[in-house]
């Protein structure tokens, strides 16, 4: 089955949808960058992890955006013909689904790599060596719940209604983008900005609250369920 | 086929809903998505009709746009999708198809739009009562809210043309809307989505900002028909992908042509835009301070006829100047002009004489440099004209040089160009100026200097005398009033300028009091006011653009001071007019020799004294509470953020990034440490000489002191040994 | 392989009622041609038969076991093409037949694909994106995913559509070859190719089966019923079912079916088609 799972993914990697989305990710993440991320986040350095969390925030929505654009692209109307040929075959419906949910998300991790390289690149220029390290857990926190959450969800929509995709992509940037409290949003860009302040120590290291760590588990949890059920 | 598409899309209900959500998206502007300049940090202060007309068009203009955008995207592919374009090519070529969808979708946003004006309409007029303008309300519907739709449209359209994917097309709108309303958000020409609207007038015109707004979006409107030209060159044709479909309608050479030309025309209002000028980003101050004057020139008087046309927003003028030369050959002298004209003729004494115009801009200003004659005494007359450009730098906050029917800002080289390097002949150089206005303008001259009607012409206008020493002069021209406000214990009076349609609201704010109260105020405390020669100071209500500024004998009165949400504010004792006292302060800090105007890197300067004194002057009219809210914890705050800013802890990274970064870096900082650390610093110096009182001695001391001839300006060192303070006394750390 | 339908009922939930208490037993090898009407239930017989569908009553039978508890292990012995599908845009044609083979778990898939890309004559443009190919050409990439493998069922709904008239006359032998030994179900409305290669014949209308038998007996069945005519006046179509018009310089010569046949016209052999019309509109007539 491992040939079905390279396949799914040849067709999403090689294809401009995914190139699109990858131009505008780095063009965007080039820009906040160059913008907001320079001058440091909370007073922190522009490659702290909260610096580093800020930016992946920034870009979450499009990379969440090109996620449910992935899984339109195997609800659209040329997929569901196509449909017709691969329920004829002798596999399990939901192995398949599997194996396709695998490569969006193998798509979407490619995206989030992307952007992340352009960051490193970025600082090494600017700020020489760095401890790459240190930004590993920021930068799961800020991808993968929602992430799961998108593909948890998107699944859910597309099985109800393909159509449904295009609104909740609309809901992503809502999530994504609307000044939401942290635990709500996404994103969580305020997170990243404004709790830094309210600790005591100037840079202080990376750390989550209980809240934050609770919502993003919630998110994860129902990405999960909304996979599980659907 | 318009007929057709515009019947088979209201024939659906998603059409409707799209009209309907256009109709209620002004809604946005007043609660969530306020674009427009705030002048107040506890709550949103902007003018009333930025309130209740700009704001709700521009987040109209917004939501219409994307709403629109996916009305596009859905009803293309719905075409696609139900396998309609097979037998719609079979009956009409794909670009007349195209072009009548396209159409029929501009009807329908033209539809929402007039529906989105007549619903908001009634509203608006009773939430503006005396201030609404139908004209305005008309103008910015159109340009803030309906100029963003077609554009949205049609690149919907062109990209949904060229991909055939809805998701696609989507997500690149998306792209392209998040493009203007992040990283283009500041670019005046970029931001087609959310133009660059930093405030509105009431009293006043706005039809600079109107046209600014509009050419941003007659420029993309010209880049997106052509972009969607080319598109329909992609429609598919003879079931061929994007690119033979291209092949083969390329064929047809005058689309492509058209496109092409609409590209490049797009890109002709790109680059030759006529609002702003092109001022190298670096401030280079030797660009308008000379280091020296020529010691062969002197100018011993001035003259200029000045006429702006309120149709076109031009000014068209000639300035003569008496010179005297003491070197028997031609020399070479410079003119400083607004970048926006062109100087059509010089002349020394009735002979035409060569100049050339520098490429060079500088802060607003362009040079040219005239040789002169080798005659002793001559007149030189430059003759001028054109449309004023704006600071580029300043490219998000346009509208500034308003030349309307309604008001009109002449300032300085805006009004006529002056001398660069000549000095007066004697102490002071007289300088007289007839301004030709429409009949039923008044115009108001800034500062110390007379104004006198000298005729009225026949042909509906009327030429104003204007006399003023200097070079320069400003000019602010409209309906105004005039209210003297006598300052008995100053020794002043005070002539208050402000629109006619605003007279209601000053009487009801009381405004000639706060203006009273802030003069007795500094005159007791810091001292009286001496340069008044007749004791007469202006008050200028300008058409607002955020900030004023003060100059001999006037300060200007900000338009958002006075608005009448204020008026319910003040009720409760929760606003006040902070710009104007600012700048009316200023009269003591600020003007004549008192801060050298070269040291603008420091944290010393106008800004930390008039900040202080307008903290003190709030606190005695309006109370602790207020003084601390507004001012004190608003600086600390700014400072406490200055201080951990991680380039101030970190001062090598800052010096190891590039120039670029480190200019737009250090630029905001210095804001920072003028405007807040450095009152913060005044207000503990108050408290280590003994209190308020002793600080206001101390004050009264350096505004009345002895100057120095050779370096007349007031320094932090004077200040600091005036308080007997030495600078670590004042860190804040 | 032996496939037994009895009393098969399906109502969609709309509440249209595609097939009714149909009965039916398929064995290999044989090449079965399924005629009728658009809308009379032919393709949802083969989506049941695919268990792409699940009946609202009645059975499938496969080999003597119920489709749905070997659902598995009957589509790996499955081929389809259904009469309206999708292909991947963005692979090639091998790598689409790759991608097919990895699905359906065939082993030796290279061979297979080679094997399928020849009769299918595909050669060519093996290495071509989907997305350039004819609709020709991706007819035949249907058939060519479907016959991958060499299953032991085969169901084309609607094959030959899109196909010129050298190629369909070339699969249509190339599905006789293939019935030889296996199982095919050829649903069409081309009744031509039905009468050239199926040894079998079924004939569906609203949702019945109308006739289950070889071509032959129903040719025999509408023996009587079919005559040609001299046209003089229109009037004398009334109450027949015309076949053709020919126009010849004698004037039009028309052939017509019905249950009555009037005196002007001269009694004529049947053709499969005059059969299935007599068949179908039979009940209409009387």
């Amino acid at each position: 089955m491992s040939k079905i799972y390279f396949y799914e993914l040849r067709r999403l990697l090689y294809n401009k949808l995914f190139f699109g989305i990858l131009l505008v990710s780095l063009g965007f993440g080039w820009l906040t960058l160059t913008g907001a991320l320079i001058l440091g986040i909370a007073h922190t350095a522009p490659f702290s992890p909260w610096s580093f969390g800020y930016y992946l925030s920034r870009i979450l929505p499009l990379i969440c955006l090109g996620e449910v654009c992935f899984l339109a692209f195997f609800s659209s109307r040329e997929e569901r013909l196509a449909a017709s040929l691969t329920r004829a075959a002798p596999v399990k419906q939901q192995r398949y689904l599997l194996l396709r949910l695998g490569a969006v998300l193998t798509a979407v991790a490619f995206l989030c790599l992307g952007v992340s390289v352009l960051a490193v690149l970025f600082y090494r220029a600017l700020f020489g060596r760095m401890n790459l390290g240190e930004l590993l857990w920021p930068g799961l926190l800020a991808l993968v719940p929602p992430v799961i959450f998108c593909l948890g969800a998107g699944l859910a929509l597309s099985r109800i209604r393909p159509v449904l995709l295009y609104p909740f992509m609309a809901v992503v940037v809502l999530l994504t983008a609307l000044p939401l409290p942290s635990e709500m949003s996404l994103s969580m860009s305020s997170f990243y900005s404004e709790y830094p302040l309210t600790l005591e120590a100037l840079e202080p290291a990376f750390q989550v609250p209980l809240g934050i760590l609770v919502s993003r588990a919630v998110f994860f949890l129902l990405g999960l369920g909304f996979f599980l059920h659907f | 086929m318009i007929g057709l598409e515009l019947s088979w899309l209201l024939r659906n209900r998603l059409t409707w809903l799209a009209i309907l959500l256009t109709t209620l998206s002004p809604l946005a502007g007043l609660t969530v998505y306020r674009p427009l300049f705030s002048n107040s940090e506890s709550s949103y202060v902007t003018t009333m009709q930025g309130m209740y007309v700009a704001n709700p068009a521009l987040a109209a203009g917004v939501l219409g746009a994307v709403i629109f955008a996916l009305l596009t995207v859905w009803s293309l592919d719905r075409i696609r999708r139900g396998g309609m374009e097979a037998l719609t090519h079979a009956a009409a070529s794909p670009l007349t198809m195209a072009a009548a969808r396209l159409g029929a979708l501009f009807l329908v946003s033209a539809l929402a739009q007039a529906f989105t004006m007549l619903a908001w309409l009634p509203w608006t007029v009773s939430r503006l009562g005396v201030i609404f303008d139908q004209e305005s309300y008309l103008f910015q519907y159109l340009v803030f809210m309906y100029g963003s739709i077609p554009l949205a449209v049609l690149f919907a359209a062109a990209v949904y043309q060229m991909i055939g994917r809805a998701d696609l097309s989507l997500s690149l709108f998306a792209a392209f809307a998040t493009l203007s309303l992040t990283v283009w958000r500041g670019n005046w020409q970029l931001c087609w989505l959310n133009p660059c609207v930093w405030t509105v007038s009431d009293d006043f015109s706005n039809y600079r900002i109107l046209w600014s707004a509009a050419y941003m979006r007659g420029t993309w409107l010209a880049a997106l028909t052509g972009f969607w030209m080319f598109s329909c060159l992609c429609v598919r044709r003879y079931g061929k992908g994007a690119i033979g479909s291209l092949l083969c309608n390329i064929r047809r050479i005058y689309q492509p042509l058209f496109a092409a030309a609409l590209l490049v025309c797009a890109v002709v209002l790109y680059v030759g835009q006529p609002f702003l000028d092109h001022s190298s980003p670096e401030i280079n101050y030797d660009f308008l301070f000379p280091q020296e004057y020529l010691e062969t020139v002197t100018c011993s008087g001035r003259y200029a006829q000045v006429r702006p046309d309120p149709k076109t927003g031009r000014v068209y003028g000639r300035a003569c100047f008496q010179l005297h030369s003491t070197l028997a050959q031609e020399q070479n002298v410079r003119f400083l002009i607004n970048p926006g004209y062109e100087i059509t003729s010089v002349q020394a004494s009735g002979k035409e004489i060569p100049f050339m115009v520098e490429s060079e801009q500088e802060m607003n200003e362009k040079a040219f440099v005239v040789t002169l004659p080798a005659d002793p005494d001559m007149e030189l007359a430059i003759e001028y004209g054109g449309y004023p450009r704006e600071w580029n730098l300043a490219s998000d906050s346009q509208g500034a040089l308003e030349i309307s029917n309604v008001y009109m800002s002449l300032e300085n080289d805006c009004l006529s160009p002056s001398p660069y390097d000549i000095g007066y002949q004697g102490e002071t150089l007289p300088g007289v100026m007839d301004l030709i206005l429409p009949g039923h303008m008044t115009p108001v001259l800034f500062g110390a200097g007379t104004t006198r009607l000298l005729q009225e012409n026949g042909d509906g206008t009327k030429t104003w005398r204007m006399e003023q020493e200097g070079y320069h002069m400003i000019v602010y021209a409209g309906d105004y009033i005039r209210q003297e406000i006598p300052v008995e214990t100053a020794g002043i009076i005070v002539h208050f300028y402000y629109s006619r349609r605003h007279e209601p609201i000053m009487e009801a704010l009381d405004a000639a009091e706060m203006v009273r109260e802030t003069i007795e105020f500094c005159t007791e405390h810091i001292g009286p006011l001496s340069f008044y020669g007749d004791g007469v100071f202006n008050l200028i209500e300008r058409r607002s653009d955020g900030g004023g500024y003060a100059g001999d004998g006037a300060s200007i009165a900000n338009e958002l001071d006075f608005t009448m949400q204020n008026l319910s504010n003040n009720a409760k004792g929760g606003s006040f007019a902070q710009v104007t006292i600012h700048e009316l302060v200023h009269q003591w800090w600020g003007l004549g020799n008192m801060f050298d105007p070269m040291d603008m890197d420091s944290a010393w300067s106008a800004e930390g004294l008039t900040c202080y004194t307008t903290y003190r002057m709030v606190k005695e009219l309006y109370g602790q509470r207020e003084a601390k809210t507004s001012f004190v914890d608003a600086w600390q705050e700014a400072v406490d953020d200055y201080y951990k800013s991680f380039y101030v802890r970190h001062p090598e990274y800052l010096s190891a990034l590039p120039e670029k970064y480190q200019k737009q870096i250090a630029g905001s900082l210095r804001w920072i440490r003028q405007y807040n650390e450095m009152p913060l610093k005044i207000r503990k110096a108050e408290e280590l000489v003994g209190g308020q009182e002793a600080m206001d001695e101390i004050l009264a001391g350096l505004f009345g002191r002895e100057l120095n001839p050779e370096y007349p300006y007031l320094t932090y060192e004077e200040f600091l040994e005036a308080c007997h303070l030495t600078e670590e006394d004042l860190n804040l750390e | 392989m032996q496939i037994e339908i009895s009393n098969l009922s399906m109502t969609y939930p709309s509440g249209k009622t595609a097939l009714e208490d149909m009965s039916l037993q398929m064995k290999s090898p044989s090449l079965i041609g399924l005629l009728g009407p658009n809308g009379a239930g032919k393709s949802t017989l083969m989506k049941l038969l695919v268990a792409a569908l699940l009946p609202t009553e009645g059975k499938i039978l496969v080999d003597g076991l119920p489709l749905e508890r070997q659902e598995q292990t009957f589509k790996a012995r499955l081929g389809y093409l259904p009469q309206s599908f999708g292909l991947f845009d963005e692979l090639t044609v091998w790598q689409f037949l790759d991608y097919m083979a990895a699905l359906k778990k065939i082993p030796h898939s290279r061979e297979a694909i080679a094997r399928a890309l020849g009769r299918t004559n595909l050669e060519d443009q093996q290495k071509a994106r989907i997305r350039t190919l004819s609709g020709g050409q991706r007819q035949r990439v249907g058939i060519a995913q479907a016959i991958l493998g060499n299953p032991e069922l085969l169901i084309f709904d609607e094959p030959t559509v899109g196909l010129d008239p050298e190629e369909r006359i070339s699969f249509r032998n190339l599905f006789s070859q293939i019935a030889q030994e296996r199982l095919v179900l050829l649903s069409t409305h081309i009744i031509e190719d039905i009468q050239s290669v199926c040894n079998q014949l079924l004939v569906i209308h609203e949702g019945q089966i109308r006739f289950s038998g070889v071509p032959g007996e129903l040719i025999a069945m509408a023996e009587g019923y079919v005559g040609v005519f001299r046209e003089r006046d229109p009037r004398q179509e009334a109450g027949l079912q015309i076949t053709s018009r020919i126009h010849t310089a004698e004037g039009v010569i028309c052939r017509a079916v019905a249950k009555n046949l009037p005196d002007f016209a001269k009694r004529v052999e049947p053709t499969l088609e005059d059969a299935y019309l007599y068949l179908i509109s039979r009940e209409v007539m009387s």
